[in-house]
Formats: structure tokens, C-alpha cells, sequence
């Protein structure tokens, strides 16, 4: 929980700061990072499927299952970053966008996929 | 015609180290053959002993027990096998028994979980499950093979409890075919009793054996009870289908091959008198021990003998090169003829999997698929889970019935993603069975005519479903030898499109009104390059029937069939034309042709069309008496047209009718002749494949609505304020340029925080909530409008137009703005907004509600560490947000200076934590209020104080790089 007098962790006099520190640094959830590139691997695997039910699959990964675990792992790195022992690593700052983007990315390929329609001449 | 056959189980089951390939590569009369491959051919059954050794050595030549899941394969590939012949309607019954063998040799399993001799079922996973118990079975000290025979002496009486193989071989039942499949990891060898072993062996009896050198000098008593007193060739006397006599199957685990001198010499020769019948599969180590125990059941199998296969490591292992064998492929080729097969497929390592690619470039991975699974080209896989590691799979398939779909080049890959499988090796192996070829008439109503060479038209079918092979991949390779009428005849090889012509002359005195065609049909297969050619035996061509023959008539013909069609219906051709031939060969055959009924075109469903007949561009109508006129000699083709009338064209078809005519001759009317023609028009729809681009757009923006809804959803529902524990402060104050004081009974002084301002009570329980009540302010929660801000926290309060906090106000100022956590809050609430008084500001009144800690004394060090902040904060608004006092009065009024002796900071400043009442001048406000060092004078609005930005600075790098430059709204925390 944040401290809003937490200015300098190391005073020692904020109970709150006392009671949430971790002694261990904490970074970027990058457990959760992976579940959303998973899903995004999944995503791009399911054109090798090619039938429409995996396209529609595809489709709801990328539009909705890939922001929610986004989402999840900017809440977690948001409070990891509040609580003063948060050590950041580079190059994951701009991987969630990447992987939102690209996950959003997919869906719309696979939208491409779902309005492809064979109709008899 | 129809004729099975028996690939694997008659020439290929055990015993035996040539493959039906090999066998049948060579000409029939060089063919050689096993006596297990004799009997099969002769009873159709088997009987299979298990002999396995226990010896205690298993626990270290065999720690994994490869042994038991060899076993089992073999017991699975053996029902496999019989599941394979049986669904073909062929009966082969087959029985299995297993004896266990080391220090005695007896039954491993009682009648309960076994019967003796059971009739081993297609579906044995309960007898697979029970042979678990094997792991177990690894404790004995000898390794008796004179006990493993027959466990009492040579004219003796059986041992109660004990059982050799030569007696359980005799009560094999009756009429099958004997194999002895016979496991040791071990020489004949006893240990004295000191080592664990028996002092008296029950072939033996009244002989102690008290030390090493009575144990040696019993093996070889063994050794020539077993080859010189006729115990071996008892196992090699008579046939395999009664008695004791058996085919011998040896599966030997270990390196050092002295070691099975011995038993190599039971199975090969050697060892006894009369001809061997037996072969050694040899087991170097354990992961060869799976593979040879099977192999040992149900033979080498028709697959490659390069069966040692590498393994594919990356990315690229799914792509297949049609024209192309890796060295981590396991290539076959079927053909028709083929009906189903059986794959042994054993993994080198763990992180190694199998996959099985069809011809059309299907793959079916062998280690995801459990169970039943269909193919698209119709071959349904049965595969047996095994638990193993690594893995062994056993996989059934049975072939669809159209081997145009089939047939080709299959393979089973391996594969790794992690290089260190690079060098692993895989084994495999492949058992097919036949199925079922037909040579049969194309058109059945076929006639012969007298003084003419007609033609015969054969082709090849296959399958229960009497498919017509037409794919050159489908096709085995044939050779159709026929006799008509017990005349040989030149049949040239078959055509692309599956069939035979055969031209036959009749002579104008031919005597018969038929002819009868008899022949064989003699196919010959090659399952891969690698392999030879494997001519199976030949199919008798008997079940056609016999072809009439008639004189040329007096009248013309109409005998060869409508020509196919040259193209096909669909939505944009609605009319398809071919032809038809009519012909007076004959000087006295001229005559006419009435078309006397038309059966219309048609399919299953609801498609329909309209046939028309044209002599030249003249339409014959139906019924119309001698439409066409055909002179003597003459010939020509009508036209056949068939026109789409009724249904909606939307899959594949076949619209089928039929044509009737009446030939009646110019000579004589009364010579006259009726002429069927089956008519059969394709109907392929045309699609076109397009793009639905206003789709692509609406799903393309749902998908971002989606996206953003989803971030805003959560941000709505998850955005709470986190309370945690402690107490709050609500104290009236006042605060002049840079000095916050206490303002009590209408006194300013200096800021504290006294015990009874604590309330504890009316503080929240810990916890999250999306808004609180303190001391008259609302904290609650505040969005952003970007979706990925952090949450922060708001507070205002009623009637006060001005109102800060931590991080301070909005820019209506009415707004305190501060972090979603209340631990540490503070908000100051202006009772009005400060009034401008040249370059400063008015002193402003209000009140302070802050969260603290519940202990007063913590509460107040934190107060005392952070006021400076809360002044320069509260300082920074107040100066930003004071307003220019009221004009003047105008002319008349009284003007009257409203500010009272309260409301101006002139009391004393008292020190927070003593208490006492220090008199000191009233004014300015340069003094710490806690008794700390001199503060700077407050700012002067007008110019940046260097001493009061210096402070302000270091306190900003000290503050966690907050903003402390003002009111302004902290810009959100984007992610990214």
C-alpha cells in the first residue's frame, strides 16, 4: 500500500512503508508478460489451423485476452513501482506495448481471414 | 476375383529374421519360408509362451524395466495384428501363456489374472496392465535354464508349483502354431547358498551345492542335461502345431555376446541334435531391448531396414519435401491392394516426438493422438497409449476406402526442438496387411460381334467400395494374364485411367454365342526404394461373366458407349454436349434408328436435366419412327446434349439417364434390335472466393472498441482507494505565505498535533473502497482518460472552493488531488480563496484533515517531517489561486477593515513538543514553527526567492522526483 509521506523509503518512520516493504527487489511482472506473449504465440499459431473457428478464436485472443493480461501486468508493475524497491529492467518498459499491439495486430488478421468468403459464382 | 492377403501374419510373425518382403521378392519357387510361416499359412492360429528370465541381475542390466514395456509392445503389436486380419472377416485365433524363469520356473500369472493359454483379444489393455507385475519379478539368484525346460529330472515326475516350457508347450492348445519367445539378460549360472542361491536344484535332486565349485560343476551338468541328454531337442522334434516342438525366438540383453553361447546355441544350433528353428534377436542394451522383444513376436515387419532413424532438430522439421527422404525419415509406399497397417514407432529420447505425414501432407502427431482419429483421407488411426519414457507408440490404420486419397508416400518423422537430441536414435518399423484388388467389365452389356474385332474393356477396382483406381500413385504394379475361351490373349499394360483393353477378333464361324474370360492377376508391390519388389501371389480372374457374342445384323448398331462428356456442368455452363456412335458396317445393315424413350438426367438429390439427341443439327424428338437412316456402310456420330432444367447447382454430382433405341433394318423390318446407353454428366459448381472488406473493417474496429473496453472496463471496476491502518486529523488552521499554524479558540499558533485529535473511530477498516468520509472531505477514487493511467485519488470538500492536497489541485482548484492510498494523506480545505495583497497574499483560513498514524507520537514525527512540504504545497496554490481583494467602496460607504484580531497571525508560536509559550514578535513568519532552524521569509510572488527555489529544488530530487512546482494535475502515468 503506498505511502503518500513515503518521499524517502529508507526513513524508517512511515508504518505503512515499514509494513509493505519487501526487503527484495522487485521488478517487472514478467511471469504475466509471458502469458500474454503466449497468447499471442497461440494467436499466430491458430492461422496454421485455417478453419474459421480458429480464426474466431484467434480474433477474441487478441482483442480481448491479450489487453486483459496487459492490463494485469501494468496494475502489478504499477504497484511493484510504488513500493520503492522496484528495480526496472530494460527493455520491458516497451514490450507491453509491443505485445497489445501486436496481439490487436493479429486479431485484425484474423478479422482479414474471417471476411474471406467463397460464394458459388 | 476377391482374394486376401495375408502379408505379416503368415509370413511375417516370428520366429522368423526374413520379411514377407524378402521372401516374396524372389520368384515363389526360390522363396523360403519358416515352419512357423508353413503352419500359419496352413492352421491360421498361433500360440505364443513367454519365457522371462527373473533373475536378480534385471536390477542392474534392466533398472528402467525396458523388458516389461518390450512385452507388452509385443502382446499390444500381437493383438494389433489379429485386430487387423479380423477386421477383414479373417479368423485368427491366437493364445498366449507366460513362464517365469530363474532359480524354478512357473507361471507368472495365477488363472485368475490370466487363464492358462488365453485367447489373447484384440483389445488386451487389461492383460497389457497385468504384465506391469514383470517389474517385480527380478529377484531370483539363478538363471536356470534347464529349470526354464522342464524343471524335474529327465525321467522324473513334474514339481508341484512348477512348469517348464516343454510341458506347457504340449498343453498348448490343440492344432495351433508354437512360439517360444524366450527373455533372458543372462548365461546359465547358480549361486551357492552363501550367495542366496538353493542347495539343491529340482532337475537335480539329492546333489548339494554347498560352494562356488559345486555350483560351476552344476552348470555344466545343465549345460549337458540341456544339449547332450535331448532336453533341446525335444523343442526341435516334430512339428510346430502339436507337442512339444516350438519355433524358438531369443531375445538376449547384453554387450558381451560369450556370454549367450549358450542360448545362441539352442536357438541356432549347436547345442543337441536335429535342425534348429530358431533366431536371435540380440538386445546390446536396453534401448534395443523394446524393439527386439517385438520384433521377436511379430517379425522385422515390410517397413525399411535402415530402421535406425536420426532425429530433425528446429523449426523447419514440419516442412516436407515430398521428393525428398531425410535420414530422420521412416518412408512407406502404399498402393492399392493394401487394406491396412501397423506402425512401431520408438522415440530415442524424451524431448523427441513422432509424427506420421500422410501423402496429401497431413501430420498426425503420434504423441498427442490418444484413441481413434480419421484422417482427411479417410484412414482411421487407432493408436496405443503406452507409458513409457521415452515413448513407444503403437499405431493401427486402417486404410479408407478409396486408395486415390491414399495412396503414395507415407512417413514417420522424429523430432526435437532441443539440439541435444541431435544425435538420438529412433526406431521404427511397419507390418501391412492386403486388402482386397478386382478386375471386373467396365460395361457389362458389352457384346461380340461376328465378323469384327470388338473390344473388352477391364479395370481395376478396389476396396469393399470397388473403387476404380485412377491415380498413377495408386496404382500397384499389374500384369493381367488372360484366356478367352482358353486362348491366351495380349492384355498391354493397364491404362492411366485404371483399365484394359482388350481387343478379340470373332471370326464370322465363331461357334459359341459367349465368350469366357479367365486369368490371373499378379500384383507386385515395393513398400520403399530400399526394399525389393515384392510379387504377391497371384488373384484369380474368375468372376467375370461371360461376354455374348452375336452375328453383325441386318440392321444398324449402336454398341459402344455415349463418350464422355468433355467438360462439365455448373452455374455458367448449364449445357454439355458428347456423342454417340451409329454404324451399318455391314453391306445388308443399313437401316434407321428410332430414339423410343429417354430416362432424363438426374441426381440423388434435386437436381434434374433435359438430354437432347441431334443427327447433325436436326434434333431427334422421342418416338419419332426412323429418325435416323443409316445406309449400308455408313457411319456417324450423333450428338448428346444435356441441359441443366431444375436444382440449384451447389455441390459435386453426377446427373445419370439413360437412352433407349430401336434399330430396325432396311432389308428386313422384321430384323430389329434394342439399345440401352447410360448417360452420366459431371456437375461441379464454380465458386469464387472474395473479400468482405466492410467486414474487415467492422471486426477491425470492434477489435479496438474491444481493446479500449476492456482496459476502461477494468480500470472502472478495479479503481479503489487503498485504506490501511491508522487514524485521521481534522484541524482547523491557517496558513500564511509559508507558515501553516493551528488556529484554536480564534488563536493562531504554532502547528500540532494533540492526542485528542486522533480519531481513530471514525477511520475506516483497512481495506479498499471506492470512496471515504474524513472530517468532512470525500476522498474518492479519480480516472483518467487514458486506459492504461494509474488510478490516483481525489478530494473535495463541501462549500470550499479551493482545496489541496499531496499532490495537489485540479485546475478549478475545488479539487485536492493526491495517490489511490489514504495512508499519508493530507488535505487543506480554504475556507475562501486567498486575496492578493500587492506581491503576497492574504493569510487564508481553513482547515487540514490528515491520515496518520494511530500512535500520537509517531503521528506527530511524521507531521513534523513533512509539514515543510504540506506549506511549500499549500504555499504554491495559494499563490497560484489568490484573487484580487473586492474593489473600494464606493463613494459613501464606510470603509472598514474587516480583518480581526483573530484572524491575524500575531499569537504566540508555541513549541509543539514542550508546550511552552514562547513571546515573540508577530510578524513576518521567518521562524520554524517546530523550534528548527530559521525558515526562509515566504515567497514573494513577484520573484523567484533563490533560497526558497533552492529548497524547493532539493527537496524535489529528495521527494521521488515529484512535481513540487505547483497545482498542475500530475500528467497520467501512461505505461508505455
Amino acid at each position: 500500500m503506498t505511502d503518500n509521506f513515503a518521499y524517502d523509503p529508507g526513513s524508517g518512520l512511515s508504518t505503512a512503508v515499514s509494513i509493505d516493504r519487501d526487503d527484495v527487489a522487485v521488478g517487472p511482472p514478467i511471469g504475466i508478460l509471458s502469458i500474454a506473449l503466449g497468447a499471442v504465440a497461440v494467436q499466430a499459431a491458430l492461422f496454421l489451423v485455417g478453419e474459421p473457428p480458429a480464426h474466431w478464436v484467434g480474433y477474441f485472443i487478441g482483442s480481448v485476452l491479450v489487453p486483459v493480461v496487459v492490463f494485469w501486468f501494468r496494475r502489478v508493475d504499477l504497484t511493484r513501482q510504488r513500493s520503492g524497491l522496484y528495480r526496472s529492467r530494460s527493455g520491458v518498459s516497451w514490450l507491453p506495448a509491443v505485445v497489445l499491439f501486436l496481439g490487436v495486430g493479429l486479431a485484425v488478421a484474423h478479422a482479414f481471414y474471417l471476411a474471406i468468403h467463397k460464394r458459388l459464382a | 476375383m476377391k482374394r486376401s492377403m495375408w502379408l505379416p501374419l503368415i509370413a511375417l510373425l516370428a520366429g522368423s529374421t526374413m520379411s514377407i518382403g524378402a521372401a516374396n521378392a524372389a520368384a515363389p519357387e526360390e522363396a523360403t519360408s519358416t515352419p512357423l510361416e508353413e503352419c500359419i499359412a496352413e492352421h491360421h492360429s498361433l500360440s505364443v509362451l513367454f519365457l522371462v528370465d527373473t533373475s536378480g541381475s534385471l536390477r542392474d542390466t534392466d533398472s528402467d524395466n525396458q523388458r516389461v514395456t518390450g512385452l507388452q509392445l509385443a502382446v499390444a503389436a500381437l493383438a494389433s495384428q489379429r485386430g487387423a486380419e479380423e477386421s477383414k472377416g479373417n479368423q485368427f485365433p491366437v493364445y498366449v501363456d507366460f513362464l517365469s524363469f530363474g532359480e524354478t520356473t512357473r507361471r507368472s500369472f495365477n488363472e485368475l489374472d490370466w487363464p492358462t493359454w488365453g485367447d489373447l483379444p484384440v483389445d488386451a489393455t487389461a492383460l497389457i496392465d497385468r504384465m506391469g507385475a514383470f517389474k517385480q519379478a527380478n529377484k531370483d539368484s539363478n538363471t536356470d535354464y534347464v529349470s526354464a525346460l522342464q524343471p524335474y529330472p529327465l525321467n522324473g515326475q513334474p514339481v508341484p508349483d512348477q512348469v517348464g516350457a516343454l510341458d506347457h508347450l504340449k498343453a498348448a492348445p490343440t492344432g495351433t502354431c508354437r512360439l517360444l519367445v524366450w527373455f533372458t539378460d543372462g548365461q546359465l549360472d547358480f549361486d551357492p547358498p552363501g550367495k542366496g542361491g538353493l542347495a539343491e536344484l529340482s532337475w537335480l535332486p539329492g546333489v548339494r551345492i554347498r560352494n562356488e565349485n559345486d555350483a560351476s560343476r552344476a552348470a555344466e551338468l545343465g549345460r549337458a542335461r540341456l544339449c547332450d541328454e535331448g532336453l533341446v531337442d525335444r523343442l526341435r522334434a516334430g512339428g510346430i502345431d502339436s507337442g512339444e516342438g516350438a519355433q524358438l525366438a531369443v531375445v538376449a540383453l547384453g554387450e558381451d555376446a560369450t556370454k549367450f553361447d549358450l542360448i545362441n546355441s539352442i536357438a541356432t544350433g549347436g547345442c543337441g541334435g536335429g535342425t534348429p528353428r530358431g533366431a536371435v534377436y540380440p538386445a546390446d542394451n536396453v534401448n534395443d531391448l523394446i524393439f527386439s522383444l517385438q520384433q521377436a513376436v511379430v517379425g522385422e515387419g515390410d517397413g525399411p531396414k535402415d530402421d535406425e532413424l536420426n532425429t530433425c532438430v528446429g523449426s523447419g522439421c514440419a516442412n516436407v519435401d515430398p521428393a525428398k527422404v531425410e535420414t530422420f525419415d521412416y518412408p512407406f509406399t502404399l498402393t492399392a491392394g493394401m487394406s491396412s497397417f501397423n506402425l512401431v514407432a520408438l522415440e530415442g529420447d524424451p524431448g523427441i516426438s513422432s509424427v506420421l505425414i500422410a501423402p496429401d501432407g497431413q501430420q498426425v502427431s503420434l504423441d498427442e493422438v490418444a484413441g481413434e482419429q480419421t484422417m482427411t483421407n479417410g484412414t482411421v488411426l487407432r493408436i496405443t497409449p503406452f507409458t513409457a519414457s521415452p515413448a513407444v507408440h503403437l499405431l493401427r490404420a486402417e486404410l479408407g476406402d478409396d486408395p486415390n486419397q491414399w495412396a503414395g508416400q507415407w512417413r514417420v518423422r522424429f523430432s526435437a526442438s532441443s539440439p541435444s537430441a541431435a544425435n538420438k536414435i529412433n526406431r521404427a518399423a511397419l507390418y501391412v496387411f492386403a486388402g482386397d484388388l478386382e478386375v471386373r467389365l467396365r460395361n457389362p452389356e458389352d457384346v461380340l460381334r461376328r465378323k469384327r474385332t470388338g473390344t473388352i474393356v477391364l479395370e481395376l477396382v478396389a476396396g469393399p467400395s470397388r473403387k476404380l483406381i485412377t491415380r498413377p500413385e495408386a496404382m500397384p504394379t499389374t500384369e493381367l494374364s488372360l484366356t478367352i475361351d482358353g486362348e491366351p490373349v495380349e492384355t498391354g499394360d493397364i491404362h492411366p485411367d485404371g483399365s484394359w483393353e482388350i481387343s478379340y477378333p470373332v471370326a464370322e464361324d465363331f461357334p459359341n454365342d459367349s465368350v469366357e474370360i479367365k486369368g490371373n492377376l499378379a500384383v507386385k508391390v515395393q513398400i520403399d526404394p530400399s526394399l525389393p519388389v515384392v510379387v504377391l501371389e497371384e488373384w484369380p480372374v474368375d468372376g467375370i461373366p461371360a461376354i455374348e457374342v452375336r452375328d453383325l445384323p441386318k440392321y444398324p448398331l449402336l454398341d459402344g458407349p455415349i463418350s464422355p462428356f468433355a467438360e462439365t456442368l455448373s452455374q455458367q455452363r448449364t449445357s454439355v454436349r458428347s456423342t454417340l456412335k451409329v454404324e451399318a458396317p455391314d453391306l445388308e445393315s443399313g437401316g434407321c434408328v428410332t430414339l423410343t424413350g429417354v430416362d432424363q438426367p438426374h441426381d440423388d438429390a434435386d437436381l434434374s436435366g433435359t438430354v437432347r439427341v441431334f443427327d447433325g443439327t436436326r434434333e431427334v424428338k422421342v418416338g419419332a419412327e426412323c429418325a435416323i437412316s443409316v445406309a449400308a456402310g455408313d457411319a456417324r456420330e450423333l450428338t448428346i446434349e444435356v441441359s441443366m432444367s431444375k436444382g440449384d447447382i451447389t455441390t459435386n454430382a453426377a446427373l445419370v439417364g439413360e437412352l433407349t433405341f430401336r434399330s430396325v433394318s432396311d432389308v428386313d423390318p422384321s430384323e430389329s434390335g434394342e439399345f440401352t446407353k447410360t448417360i452420366a454428366a459431371s456437375v461441379v459448381p464454380i465458386f469464387n472466393t472474395d473479400i468482405d472488406w466492410m467486414q474487415v473493417i467492422l471486426l477491425t474496429v470492434a477489435a479496438l472498441l474491444l481493446a479500449l473496453l476492456v482496459l476502461y472496463g477494468l480500470n472502472f471496476f478495479g479503481a479503489k482507494l487503498d485504506v490501511g491502518p491508522g487514524a485521521f486529523v481534522s484541524i482547523p488552521v491557517r496558513y500564511s505565505p509559508g507558515l501553516l499554524q493551528r488556529r484554536k479558540d480564534g488563536t493562531a499558533m504554532p502547528f500540532k498535533v494533540d492526542d485528542e485529535d486522533i480519531d481513530v473511530v471514525g477511520m475506516p477498516m483497512p481495506g479498499r473502497y471506492r470512496s471515504v468520509d474524513l472530517g468532512g472531505v470525500k476522498f474518492s477514487r479519480r480516472l483518467s482518460w487514458s486506459p492504461f493511467a494509474d488510478v490516483a485519488g481525489a478530494a473535495k470538500a463541501s462549500g470550499r472552493s479551493l482545496v489541496v492536497a499531496n499532490d495537489g489541485t485540479t485546475t478549478k482548484g475545488d479539487t485536492g488531488l493526491l495517490s489511490a492510498s489514504l495512508t499519508g494523506a493530507w488535505v487543506f480545505q480554504a475556507d475562501a480563496p486567498p486575496q492578493r495583497e500587492g506581491d503576497r497574499y492574504e493569510p487564508v483560513d481553513g482547515t487540514i484533515t490528515m491520515v496518520l498514524p494511530t500512535d500520537p507520537t509517531l503521528a506527530r514525527s511524521k507531521v513534523a517531517e513533512h509539514l515543510s512540504t504540506i506549506q511549500d504545497r499549500i504555499g504554491d496554490v495559494c499563490a497560484a489561486r489568490a484573487v484580487e481583494p473586492p474593489p473600494p467602496p464606493a463613494a459613501g460607504q464606510v470603509d472598514v477593515d474587516v480583518t480581526s484580531a483573530l484572524d491575524t497571525p500575531t499569537a504566540p508560536f508555541a513549541d509543539p513538543l514542550t508546550g511552552s509559550v514562547p513571546i515573540v514578535p508577530p510578524a513576518p513568519h521567518n521562524v520554524d514553527p517546530f523550534g528548527g532552524p530559521s525558515l526562509p521569509t515566504a515567497p514573494d510572488l513577484s520573484s523567484d526567492d533563490d533560497g526558497g527555489k533552492k529548497r524547493r529544488l532539493g527537496r524535489k530530487r529528495g521527494n521521488d522526483q515529484r512535481d513540487d512546482t505547483g497545482p498542475s494535475i500530475q500528467p497520467p502515468d501512461l505505461p508505455f
